[in-house]
């Protein structure tokens, strides 16, 4: 870990923290050490509850007076902060360690200009700086993140960027008073995938020019791949495993590391392969389980014939495994021995698309404005029994208000939209709600949309009681439901907030389920889910699609996720679809520059492709109250010429087995595979152009 | 793309329309009045057992017989040239009095409203940094308990205790700053803390949820991990976020301290408007009555209008989602 005699911008020697709480102390961190030199990228990976956040907010002074934190040390530059009071620690946050937070639509003061937040870190530790100074330092900060037209955007309030923009913004606040060290705490998660990448590639550079050493905490591994040199993975509260990146993913030396890479579904994969996940749930605290925490979900701990009783006995202490990695795992040589992670057994899933039944879901020319916002514009589509539809798109281009129309939530605009073959869209009253119940939905976030007050038994029940289903049938088929979902009965009787983000989602499904609905919609089902239980969900999907009973739209970002469940794709651009095919052929010749650019704009599966020649697409999506001429995606397509302004490209048919793109350069793939040796350069944010 | 100065002047607009709106409407109900209660002037002007023939040439000169709409166009268009009519009781015009008694009320409601806002804000924003604590739990009970007892009953004891039992301040009356300033400041304490206390209450539990609301946003987290210390994480963070709720709240506690305060006026003896519509009330003064409700109405309205106008000022997204979004 050490072993330079460089003195470490940040270093932390067996640190503890406890909080407490109603229900007694909860342990969240339990003896981490670990040393950042200057200039070092490094990752923390870990799920929710890891403690991977609440270790760098220790060491910035920055957790609330129910923590209790114990340290041998915590040095910053070689000073002792352990015990710092807080006025110390204010004048080292910002100026020597600053942080960049998840979500930069909160991150920002609603009322405060962009450029006196930029320069706030500089004003409040150097008195003696000019306003003047103050502004040209925060005009220089939003150039150097890549902002266009910085003068004018210091004047403005956070509302008057878009995501990506305001990203920039915190990480050149973050940037500006040249701290040592920089905390980037899952600094893409909130971002469309586009955006990500362009936050990920500011992020890179800025970190090498001005030698700050970054900590990025994530629980994405595509994160950590594409920008940092070393890896602390985390769980239950404590380091696990410690290595260069390449050897993370080449040879991952504990079980925990190994089954993450394993439960990742990525979009560059043949899809049809079983997930990985990992079995049962991360423990509430670090000094849940004796022994090693992780060997209750450890497929090393249980079923071989050497004794594993240590694994339950003792707990594994971090030891050096090769130069410059460590582990905490009795069984090191063995987990990296064992079969490549690259190479992982192939349980294939059935194909579905061929077999797949009659028509229950079919949009023609489906329309749908809010006031001047064209939402949704001419979708058509068909859904069959028995297949998945995956819809990925940016946020704002029509995925949810397709979601709601198809519900018969809102009345479309203009065209039509059958179920079963039967109009719903003139339905009114009793005969829409009747017709409502062919039509389930699953949503992004199981706690808000599960009543906390209603047990699971009334949660699931409730669609069977409106529907007229009498007791015992209700009963019978609830825990026929129980049991198509994965969860054991005796759940029934507990409350949504008794039950874990997974098994919430479970129930989510569940009560879709109730009614034997020939569609179902799931809205990013997995996405508010940690990376092992997103893959007991996938899996769970795939068990259930291969019943057919009935057809699947799933909308998602993760294009990882979206190809592994998905029969057919479709890509969605400012309310059009502009690309669908068969999942396997749209993701290994995508027609459209939009869908190459997401592709591209997905984290690398491994470091390795890091330095690829990438086309990043620049900018985001413009106002959809405001769409351009012609193609929608010109202002930030590198191949658009006048054509692109002039005539709006229709979905046209590119092979036989029904893939469709609107792209006028759509059948030259010569121009679409020169994409990615576009220089950068040429794309530089053209935000001001739509604004 | 800066089209802020465009879109606050459509967002005064916006509002000016509404405000004149809700004016119009309810001058119509004012005006209309006049005709639910049974008689009508020339029933007072003429006396015990008139002639009919003074009655009609009564009616006629006053334009009582033209229809409802007329009648209203001239009762609002002299509305609105400063004319609410004339008191039949007292024989003076309703503008001069309401003119005489608006000074009292205005003095009054002013240093109440500043008592209020100076207090309310200070004990509110302590309440939020010490949340849970013992001084927390203090100013919860007190101002529950403030807020449970009607004003005037502190008025009466602040008067027993501060003029009878002290002699520290005079029990009512009311004198002229013109004069003298320290006497009307002696005179206008224990009213205006009077009026004052229940508005104190109500700011300082806003202020606290309002204050402790905002704590809890992630951009105060990032501020602090800027280095930004407690007092200016307040002022130049917090305040601003967190005053719109108790703007609103003072505003319209002005609106109705503006009507006049009739309870502590009455306890008092203090000659504001409040006790003006008391007496017109009492006498069945229509015209009187009508025209304090018509100057109540638009003095409402005008503080309403001001606060609305304010909130563009402290939230700049306001601004834009009412016009001109980027």
């Amino acid at each position: 870990m050490t072993g330079s005699s460089q003195q470490s911008s940040l270093s932390v020697k067996n640190l503890k923290i406890a909080f407490r709480t109603s229900s007694g102390v909860r342990q969240v961190v339990d003896g981490v050490s670990f040393d950042i030199k200057p200039g070092e990228q490094v990752g923390v990976v870990g799920e929710s509850g890891s403690g991977k956040s609440v270790t760098m907010l220790a060491a910035m002074g920055l957790l609330p007076n129910s923590a209790r934190i114990e340290a041998d040390h915590i040095r910053m530059n070689g000073e002792e902060i352990k015990s710092a009071p807080e006025s110390r620690m204010a004048e080292l946050r910002g100026a020597e360690i600053s942080m960049v937070f998840q979500n930069p639509m909160t991150s920002l003061n609603p009322s405060m200009r962009i450029g006196r937040q930029v320069q706030e870190p500089v004003a409040v530790h150097d008195k003696s700086v000019s306003q003047t100074d103050l502004d040209v330092l925060a005009i220089k900060m939003l150039e150097e993140v890549g902002i266009p037209n910085p003068p004018l955007r210091t004047t403005q309030y956070p509302h008057e960027f878009s995501g990506g923009m305001r990203q920039r913004a915190v990480i050149a606040m973050a940037l500006s008073g040249e701290p040592s060290v920089l905390v980037a705490d899952e600094p893409t998660t909130a971002l469309d995938v586009t955006v990500q990448a362009q936050i990920v590639s500011v992020l890179r550079e800025l970190s090498r020019k001005r030698n700050v050493a970054s900590i990025v905490i994530t629980h994405d591994l595509g994160l950590v791949a594409e920008l940092v040199d070393r890896v602390m993975v985390m769980y239950a509260g404590r380091i696990v495993e410690e290595t260069p990146v390449a050897d993370l993913f080449n040879e991952p030396a504990h079980p925990y590391t190994r089954a993450l890479l394993r439960s990742r579904p990525t979009a560059t994969e043949d899809s049809k392969r079983r997930l990985d996940a990992i079995p049962g749930l991360p423990p509430q605290s670090a000094d849940a389980v004796p022994g090693c925490p992780f060997h209750p979900r450890c497929e090393f701990a249980g079923d071989s014939s050497i004794d594993r009783s240590i694994c339950r006995t003792q707990r594994p202490v971090l030891k050096e495994v090769a130069p410059g990695r460590t582990a905490a795992c009795h069984f090191v040589e063995e987990v990296m021995s064992a079969e490549d992670t690259q190479d992982l057994k192939k349980a294939t899933i059935a194909q579905q698309a061929e077999t797949a039944g009659e028509v229950v879901l079919n949009l023609q020319k489906v329309s749908k404005a809010y006031g001047p916002v064209k939402a949704l514009n001419e979708v058509s589509l068909t859904l069959k029994r028995g297949e998945t539809l995956g819809i990925a798109g940016e946020s704002g281009c029509g995925k949810s208000t397709l979601a709601r129309l198809a519900m018969g939530l809102v009345p479309p605009t203009s065209g039509k939209i059958l179920v079963n073959n039967r109009e719903i869209s003139s339905l009114k009253g009793r005969a829409l709600r009747t017709a409502r119940r062919e039509i389930q939905m699953v949503f992004q976030d199981p706690t808000s949309s599960l009543d906390r007050r209603m047990t699971i038994r009334r949660i699931i029940a409730e669609p069977m009681g409106i529907a007229g289903f009498d007791k015992a049938s209700i009963s019978e088929r609830t825990a026929e439901l129980m049991d198509a979902v994965g969860l054991a009965e005796h759940y029934l009787d507990r409350y949504p907030n008794e039950l874990s983000g997974g098994q919430r989602q479970r129930v989510g499904i569940a009560r879709a389920l109730a009614l034997n609905p020939d569609v179902i919609i799931l809205d990013e089902p997995t996405s508010a889910l940690d990376v092992s239980v997103q893959a007991q969900i996938v899996n769970l999907l795939d068990e259930l699609r291969a019943a057919r009973s009935a057809g699947y739209i799933f909308i998602a970002h993760d294009l990882g996720v979206l190809r592994h469940v998905s029969d057919r794709v479709a890509i969605m651009y400012l309310g059009r679809i502009v690309e669908i095919g068969e999942g396997d052929e749209l993701f290994e010749t995508p027609r459209h520059p939009y869908t190459r650019a997401l592709l591209a704009s997905t984290p690398a599966a491994h470091p390795d492709q890091r330095h690829k020649d990438k086309f990043v697409v620049s900018g985001s999506p413009p106002d959809p109250a405001n769409i351009p001429s012609g193609c929608g995606f010109r202002l930030r397509c590198p191949l658009a010429t006048e054509i692109c302004a002039q005539k709006r490209p229709e979905l046209q048919t590119v092979s036989g087995r029904g893939h469709q793109v609107a792209c006028h350069f759509g059948d030259d793939l010569t121009s679409l595979d020169a994409l990615s040796t576009l220089q950068t350069a040429e794309l530089q944010p053209q935000e001001s152009k739509q604004l | 793309m800066r089209q802020s100065g465009a879109a606050m002047l459509k967002y005064v607009f916006g509002r000016v329309v509404q405000a004149f709106i809700v004016v119009v409407i309810v001058s119509v109900v004012v005006f209309l009045l006049m005709h639910l209660v049974p008689g009508d002037v020339v029933t007072v002007l003429a006396g015990p057992d008139p002639e009919p023939a003074v009655v009609a040439a009564l009616r006629a000169k006053l334009g009582l017989d033209d229809p409802l709409p007329v009648q209203y166009f001239r009762w609002a268009f002299a509305a609105l040239q400063g004319d609410l009519g004339t008191s039949p009781y007292i024989g003076r015009p309703v503008t001069e009095l309401i003119a005489r008694r608006l000074p009292a009320t205005l003095e009054l409601a002013i240093a109440a409203i500043i008592i209020a806002s100076v207090f309310g804000i200070l004990v509110g924003v302590i309440a939020a940094l010490r949340q849970g604590s013992w001084v927390d739990t203090l100013i919860t009970t007190a101002n529950s308990f403030i807020l449970s007892i009607p004003n005037f009953w502190f008025g009466i004891v602040g008067i027993i205790v501060f003029a009878v039992w002290l002699g520290w301040l005079p029990s009512g009356g009311r004198k002229l700053f013109s004069d003298d300033p320290i006497k009307a400041m002696q005179y206008l304490l224990l009213p205006a803390i009077a009026l004052a206390l229940d508005s104190i209450a109500m700011i300082a539990r806003l202020v606290r949820a309002s204050v402790l609301d905002e704590l809890s946003r992630d951009y105060v987290t990032v501020a602090r991990a800027k280095g930004v210390q407690a007092s200016r994480l307040m002022r130049l963070h917090i305040s601003r976020n967190a005053a719109i709720p108790v703007l609103t709240v003072l505003g319209l506690r002005f609106g109705q301290m503006l009507g006049g305060a009739v309870l502590i006026e009455s306890v008092f003896n203090w000659p504001g408007l409040g006790r003006l519509t008391i007496e017109a009330i009492r006498s069945r003064d229509i015209v009187l009555v009508q025209g304090t409700l018509m100057y109540f109405v638009i003095i409402y309205m005008a503080i309403n209008l001001l606060i609305d106008l304010s909130y563009g000022w402290f939230n700049p997204r306001i601004r834009a989602s009412t016009g001109g979004a980027v």
